[in-house]
């Protein structure tokens, strides 16, 4: 059930610096350590098998990935990391009274990264331009679908009013769109900014979801492309 | 016979007075006999006093020979190459010594360095709130061992001296009660150390009563048994005895000793400053989880306090283990905090508990993170 | 640009200029200001800013800040930017990256703990060295709270702080005064000189010189010192600071750090339960209950080792 960090050193071999670096990267979630008093003293226990699979896939991978491009796997966006409502809750900058309505109009209960971050933006945008629910409910609609392939971060969302009705574009930040006149740009929000301030200020919260790594393996493979561009967008160690 | 007062500043060139007072700035020269020599202010002597009642306050400079039947000394006293022989020796300010103190009783309790004690009761109390008291209500920064400056002010004084303890050099006495003092040579018959003392050897012939913290090289004693008193666990004391083997075996100096035994039993409170354990320092003072010191972390407020320990460590709030005890208490109780579960009587004021409370009746505001259960 | 602008009173700025100096009132909104001077109140709105030096309170919304110093409040909304921030005072920030944050000090300053000390709530006296205060006396140590979220390559710590309201990611911390936080501080390169609190340090390299103020339950991380005197190393000299550190001795007695887990460990004037690594060097004046060690160990003859254990 449970196992002593003394054991979980001894029978994987891994020292204690190694378990104190995956535990920073946010390779092992903080809340696996687990404080119990003993007649010893106070030790740290883990829970076993998750503890032992997980360093089992860190130890695998880690001679194909260095930890920094590990932890870049594991980031949100690329991970297939998904946010329940009681995830959404825990993020303040998303507006409670509106994660119902974001649910009815997505037709889902469980967002991923990159929708999660939408959905930040749009909340800030209903707070600053005071929005109607029903505004919003037409931006949701708007854009739900685009929503479902988007991996990436490194877009622009553009907000446009004509005439009290709202739009809403996403392109990527680099490309020129011009847009019609009778339309009015309300708010533009980088989407890469909103995910820099969720991943310090949340880096503790979420927990990553190592198992699906050995699923990511093979689309790794398939894509290295994607990869490696990604990694130019994501490593916050060359900012 | 003349009273003389000495205000302003003045020199008194001896004599013979019944009560001499000097205050302000005074300057003795010459042979001073009298019933009563106060002196207070600057004070500099450079003749003999053969008085009665000496009391020297303020700032105080002595070279010459002090006989009295009671000397009072308080404020900061410098005595060099001088004797003091007295039938009562009072002392409650810091005194530096190169001479001798003689006196049948000798009740010190301040901050000194003296050179020889001789007497025959003697009780030496380490006082270090003196040194903060002393008038000087804008001495905010008094460094604990500056050491820049130790070398000036040993120069100064005569002598080393230390902010933390007192120092004797010898002490010969018939009965000595003394406590934070570092001295060289203890000569004595019935001898009492705590807190803290250091003393290189000690000479007893009747009862030796010393107690863990003090830390004595060399021992001997004639007659009776050492009456040590165990005031900590084993484990505590096993290190003690071992800082003790390194300072015998010379490895570690006096200084580096105090700071190990400091460090092993961070509740004596000798650390002059933070001497209230409870003490919210201004800087911060939490007490983490698991925290081994003996003392409890909550003052004598007259709560009852239902408390569990895993060894000698107590449980805090959030322990685990901490929300499964259950306490059953008779009787009517104000305001309830519990983190664990509580059966208890009517609760006329508050309450907020982690667990659950059965209980008859809350006349005040509730908290709950369990279920609470009034039972009829 | 060319644009100099010296004004007193109140003054509102919209355009690029290449040196703006003003004591008062200042609102620029949608600049671009090489220098700004300021001695005052401010409030900048999608600005860029080459330099910033001001006494005063200061907003800042979605700005770039360049090199700024300001005795005073720093309040910052939206994403902020920049390269280094010195701040005397309070900061609250939304988000704020920059590659040096400093609490504290607007000179370069040896890293002896300095404390501004308060009486009855003005300050009143900077000594350095320990002030030692009886807690009944009127005289309190102010620790500055910062709040937000803070991203910096390195954080230079040279005045007592609180991080327990901010959320941060610092790649280096370099603290030379108080520094609170709760839970676990977390960096790459943790450096102390001055006093900490917090339940445990998880760190790659911990280098701490020994404090009286040093109340910390837990160490863990790769490479682990504690000295009693600190002598510039060459991880030191690689990370990027802002101010010049210079080697010095801590009069300071021994620091109680119940445990301590590393890789290598090398340690002198502590008092632990239990230190566990691979290669142990127990230095002078440590007293250790447990010490375990997978490769190596060292015990100097004047420390005392309860129990050694080999792993």
């Amino acid at each position: 059930m449970f196992i002593s960090k003394k054991e979980l050193l001894k029978l994987t071999g891994i020292s204690y610096g190694q378990l104190y670096r995956w535990k920073r990267l946010g390779l092992i979630p903080e809340e696996w350590f687990i404080k119990q008093p003993t007649f010893t003293g106070q030790e740290t226990f883990f829970p076993k098998d998750k503890i032992l699979n997980r360093i089992k896939a860190i130890q695998k991978l880690k001679d194909e990935y260095s930890l920094e491009e590990l932890a870049n796997i594991l980031s949100p966006e690329v991970s297939e990391k998904h946010f329940t409502v009681s995830d959404l809750q825990i993020i303040e900058e998303i507006e409670k009274g509106l994660i119902p309505c974001f649910c009815k109009t997505f037709g889902k209960n469980s967002f991923s990264y990159v929708e999660m971050l939408v959905l930040i933006a749009i909340s800030k945008c209903k707070k600053e331009l005071g929005l109607q629910l029903k505004d919003v409910e037409e931006l949701c609609y708007g854009i739900k679908d685009h929503l479902v392939s988007l991996k990436q971060t490194d877009f622009l969302l553009v907000l446009l009013d004509k005439n009290g009705e709202y739009f809403i574009t996403i392109h990527a930040e680099q490309g020129h769109v011009f847009f019609d006149n009778r339309w009015k740009i309300v708010s533009q929000v980088r989407l890469n900014e909103i995910s820099s301030i969720v991943k310090v200020k949340y880096r503790k919260s979420f927990n990553f979801r190592l198992d699906e790594l050995e699923g990511l393996d093979e689309k790794e493979r398939n894509n290295p492309l994607e990869f490696s561009a990604k990694k130019e967008a994501l490593s916050w160690e060359e900012l | 016979m003349k009273r003389e007062v000495v205000g302003g500043i003045g020199t008194v060139r001896g004599g013979k007075f019944d009560v001499l007072e000097i205050g302000g700035i005074g300057k003795l020269k010459g042979t001073v006999t009298a019933n009563k020599v106060i002196a207070g202010g600057l004070f500099k002597s450079k003749g003999e006093i053969n008085a009665d009642t000496v009391e020297i306050g303020g700032v105080a400079r002595i070279f010459k020979d002090i006989k009295a039947k009671k000397v009072k000394m308080g404020g900061v006293v410098k005595i060099r190459r001088a004797d003091v022989n007295a039938d009562e020796i009072i002392c409650d300010g810091i005194l530096v010594s190169n001479g001798e103190i003689c006196a049948d009783e000798i009740r010190f309790e301040g901050v000194f360095s003296v050179s020889k004690m001789y007497g025959d009761n003697i009780v030496l109390k380490y006082n270090h709130q003196r040194l903060y008291n002393r008038g000087n209500s804008n001495n905010l920064a008094f460094p604990k061992q500056n050491g820049k400056y130790k070398p000036l002010i040993k120069m100064y004084l005569g002598r080393d001296i230390g902010t933390d303890c007192s120092i004797v050099d010898v002490i010969e006495c018939t009965n000595l009660e003394a406590e934070g003092i570092r001295a060289k040579v203890i000569s004595a018959n019935n001898i009492k150390l705590k807190n803290n003392c250091i003393v290189d050897k000690v000479f007893c012939d009747g009862k030796l009563e010393i107690d863990d913290t003090c830390i004595i090289k060399e021992i001997n004693s004639e007659t009776q048994p050492i009456i040590a008193r165990k005031e900590i666990g084993n484990m505590a004391n096993a290190t003690l005895v071992k800082i003790l083997d390194l300072y015998k075996e010379g490895k570690i100096n006096a200084d580096e000793a105090e700071k190990m035994i400091k460090s092993v039993k961070p509740d004596l409170g000798t650390d002059g400053f933070w001497s209230d354990s409870n003490n919210n320092s201004s800087i911060g003072n939490k007490i983490y989880n698991g925290s081994l010191i003996e003392e409890l972390p909550w003052e004598d407020d007259g709560k009852l306090r239902i408390v569990a320990y895993i060894g000698r460590r107590l449980l805090k709030k959030g322990d685990p283990g901490a929300t499964s005890i259950e306490v059953k208490y008779d009787g009517e109780a104000l305001n309830v905090e519990c983190h664990g579960n509580l059966y208890c009587g009517e609760i006329k004021g508050n309450v907020a508990t982690q667990g659950s409370i059965y209980c008859k009746k809350i006349y005040g505001k509730v908290a709950a993170g369990g279920g609470i259960t009034l039972e009829e | 640009m060319g644009r100099i602008v010296i004004s007193m009173g109140h003054r509102q700025l919209e355009g690029n200029y290449n040196c703006v100096m003003m004591a008062g009132e200042l609102q620029a909104n949608n600049s671009k200001i090489k220098k700004l001077y300021l001695a005052g109140e401010a409030t900048i709105r999608r600005s860029n800013l080459g330099l910033l030096r001001c006494a005063g309170e200061v907003r800042m919304d979605d700005s770039n800040l360049g090199d700024t110093k300001i005795a005073g409040g720093l309040r910052l909304h939206g994403t902020c930017k920049g390269n280094s921030l010195v701040v005397v005072g309070d900061l609250s920030a939304e988000y704020l990256e920059c590659r040096i944050i400093r609490n504290g000090s607007l000179k370069s300053m040896e890293n002896k703990e300095k404390s501004i000390v308060a009486l009855r709530g003005r300050p009143v006296v900077a000594a350095s060295g320990n002030v030692h205060v009886k807690p009944a006396g009127n005289v309190t140590v102010k620790s500055i709270r910062w709040s937000g979220t803070l991203k910096a390559e390195t954080f230079e710590n040279h005045y007592p702080i609180d991080l327990s309201n901010c959320d941060y990611e610092f790649k280096n911390i370099i603290s030379s005064a108080l520094l609170t936080c709760k839970g676990e501080l977390v960096c790459s390169n943790f450096y102390s000189f001055g006093g900490i609190q917090c339940e445990s340090i998880n760190a790659e390299n911990v280098v701490i010189v020994v404090n009286e103020n040093i109340f910390v339950q837990s160490i863990g991380g790769s490479n682990i010192r504690i000295c009693n005197r600190f002598h510039v190393d060459s991880l030191f000299k690689s990370l990027l600071k802002s101010v010049h550190y210079s080697n010095f001795a801590s009069e300071a007695g021994i620091v109680s750090i119940p445990t301590i887990e590393g890789d290598s460990i090398c340690i002198e004037y502590t008092r632990s339960e239990l230190v566990s690594g691979i290669d142990v060097k127990i230095g002078d004046l440590c007293i250790i209950d447990k010490v375990e060690y997978k490769s190596s160990i060292q015990v100097s003859p004047k420390a005392i080792v309860n129990e050694v254990v080999r792993l």
